[in-house]
């Protein structure tokens, strides 16, 4: 089972690392982010050290996308509900893919409709995401 | 309300590169054409991804031309690829598009389906009262518009058939040919275009009309070769004044054209900026094809044109908008913009200000102004405030519209580094 986190880099990043490491402790594969550190912020898009040095920004955000592609759900890290404007621009672009999308808490800044079912914490995710991987092997 | 007055279009094609100027009121204007290596352009036509090296002879053009002497600015300036580029994978046409834009700054964009027809619609206003074909016969296609009184058009893309794959099919067409290899030339290929439109569900109703329009510097063409031409008797257009029967255009072409080897052409106008490079190279197949195509339509009255699709734009650059932008900021430009629109023929599909509150979103509100964007053609970003801003709403609008392959226009260049990333046309044209 693959995800990929969303969310403010630049303001949550170490959060996001609790929750990848929960994750993945949890049998649920994290494709992006990986656990890096900050080495640079191009107003609000984060560049880790994770990142190749050969890419340019867009490239790095190409990847973002792609991972998503490969995922089979997206987590949108949002505490207080806020989105930045880099993941603003995320959920629109996967919105449209028909992905399932979590989200920490319901968003503040955008009017979108969002689905009980789909606010989740990690702990709720996790035994969320296992038992319906539990069914879907039965 | 701040709209640029002028766009510079660079115009991408199979096998050249054209620069266009449109400026408000006045016709369109041709600056320079750029003729790709038969290596390059044979690789659009015939794979299906493009190398870093098509990449980056694209991006050194680009470059060169922003540097000219008397340069426009990066709002003033927007790059229109063909639609072969729509057969590209989709991944690689929006890396494409990403890397064009984080290196010079401008758009590329690939001409969607819908605004091609808005521009063929648009390209003779004076010429709408009757059922009429208008023709382009390209590198590697063949585009046959059938527009009817009130504008309606179906359009014919023949995939397998144009200027190029001709020369490859029938290589012996490069050198002169006789009367009796015209025909022979001319039969194989209306076989040829009857199975291709048969083959792809289309077809071709020979009782539509018996008057085209053929694009693409064909005044120029029949000029060159002292065609003997007519007043055009079927509608005034300064630009349109001359047209010319089917028979006297295959009689003339045997006598002139067909009479010159391609080596003789291409020495003719190795200095001619008009017909230099691909063109004289496509010349003979390309009024080989003209010839079969007029026969299999009916065509009896052809009316040459110097026109290209891009002349459609000068009247109207789009069609049906989707205006973004935070309404509490600009609410007073979105309104402006909505009445410039209504009055000049463009629907808005949303906002619709009669029915949603002036300084808030709500998810009703989104879900209509969604479902808008996908059915328009061009989202109009409205930032013209507080020196381009674009919050959370209208970038996931954005995000929204790029997954969903829409054209994108700000009216202000963004500061934030962020748009570095984000492929957006910035300074909006409105046309004539």
């Amino acid at each position: 089972m693959n995800i990929t986190i969303i969310g403010s880099f630049r303001k949550y990043y170490d959060d996001i690392c609790s929750v990848i490491q929960m994750f993945e402790e949890n049998g649920i594969r994290v494709l992006s982010p990986k656990l890096s550190v900050i080495v640079d912020d191009l107003d609000g898009f984060v560049i880790l050290k994770s990142d190749n040095r050969s890419y340019k920004p867009y490239e790095i955000q190409q990847k973002v996308f792609d991972n998503i592609d490969k995922s089979d759900y997206v987590y949108v890290w949002n505490p207080g509900g806020y989105v930045g404007l880099t993941t603003a621009y995320e959920i629109g672009r996967v919105t449209e893919k028909g992905l399932r999308i979590f989200y920490k808490e319901r968003v503040k800044d955008l009017p979108i409709f969002i689905s009980e079912d789909n606010i989740k914490n990690p702990d709720e995710l996790i035994d969320y995401l296992n038992s319906r991987h539990l069914l879907m092997m039965a | 309300m701040e709209t640029v007055k002028l766009k510079c279009i660079i115009y991408v094609g199979t096998k050249t590169i054209r620069r266009v100027v449109f400026r408000e009121g006045k016709s369109m204007e041709k600056l320079n054409t750029y003729t790709l290596s038969e290596e390059d352009a044979d690789e659009l036509i015939n794979k299906n991804y493009l190398s870093d090296k098509y990449i980056n002879a694209l991006i050194n053009i680009i470059k060169a031309w922003q540097r000219d002497p008397g340069h426009f600015k990066t709002e003033e300036m927007c790059i229109y690829a063909c639609s072969k580029f729509r057969t590209l994978p989709q991944k690689q046409l929006f890396e494409i598009k990403s890397r064009i834009y984080y290196e010079t700054g401008l758009y590329f964009f690939v001409l969607s389906e819908a605004l091609e027809k808005l521009y063929i619609q648009n390209l003779l206003p004076e010429f709408n009262d009757r059922n009429r074909y208008i023709i382009s016969i390209n590198t590697c296609t063949i585009d046959i518009h059938q527009l009817s009184p009130g504008n309606d058009i179906q359009t014919i893309h023949i995939n397998s058939i144009g200027t190029s794959t001709l020369m490859k099919k029938l290589p012996k067409i490069q050198y002169e040919f006789s009367r009796k290899e015209t025909i022979e030339y001319i039969n194989y290929i209306k076989e040829e275009i009857i199975r291709a439109i048969e083959c792809s569900n289309q077809k071709i109703d020979k009782s539509f009309s018996d008057v085209a329009v053929y694009l693409g510097g064909e005044i120029s063409f029949l000029n060159e070769f002292r065609y003997d031409l007519a007043k055009n008797r079927i509608f005034r257009d300064k630009d349109h004044i001359y047209q010319i029967s089917s028979s006297s255009f295959k009689y003339q072409s045997i006598n002139r054209l067909f009479r010159f080897s391609l080596e003789d052409l291409e020495k003719r106008f190795v200095n001619n900026r008009m017909f230099s490079g691909g063109w004289a190279y496509g010349m003979k197949a390309c009024t080989l094809i003209a010839i079969a195509l007029f026969d299999c339509l009916g065509v009896k009255t052809i009316i040459p044109s110097d026109y290209s699709i891009l002349n459609g734009l000068f009247y109207k650059n789009f069609s049906n908008v989707v205006i973004s932008g935070s309404l509490r900021r600009n609410a007073g430009v979105i309104q402006e913009l909505i009445s410039f629109f209504r009055k000049n023929d463009i629907n808005v599909l949303s906002p619709n200000l009669d029915d949603a509150p002036m300084n808030k979103r709500d998810i009703m509100y989104e879900y209509y102004h969604m479902n808008a964007i996908k059915m328009c053609d061009t989202l109009i970003i409205c930032n013209e405030n507080d020196d381009g801003y674009i919050g959370e709403e209208t970038l996931f609008d954005i995000g929204y519209a790029i997954a969903n392959d829409k054209r994108i226009i700000a009216m202000k260049k963004p500061k934030n580094e962020l748009f570095k990333l984000l492929p957006i046309e910035i300074g909006l044209y409105l046309g004539r």
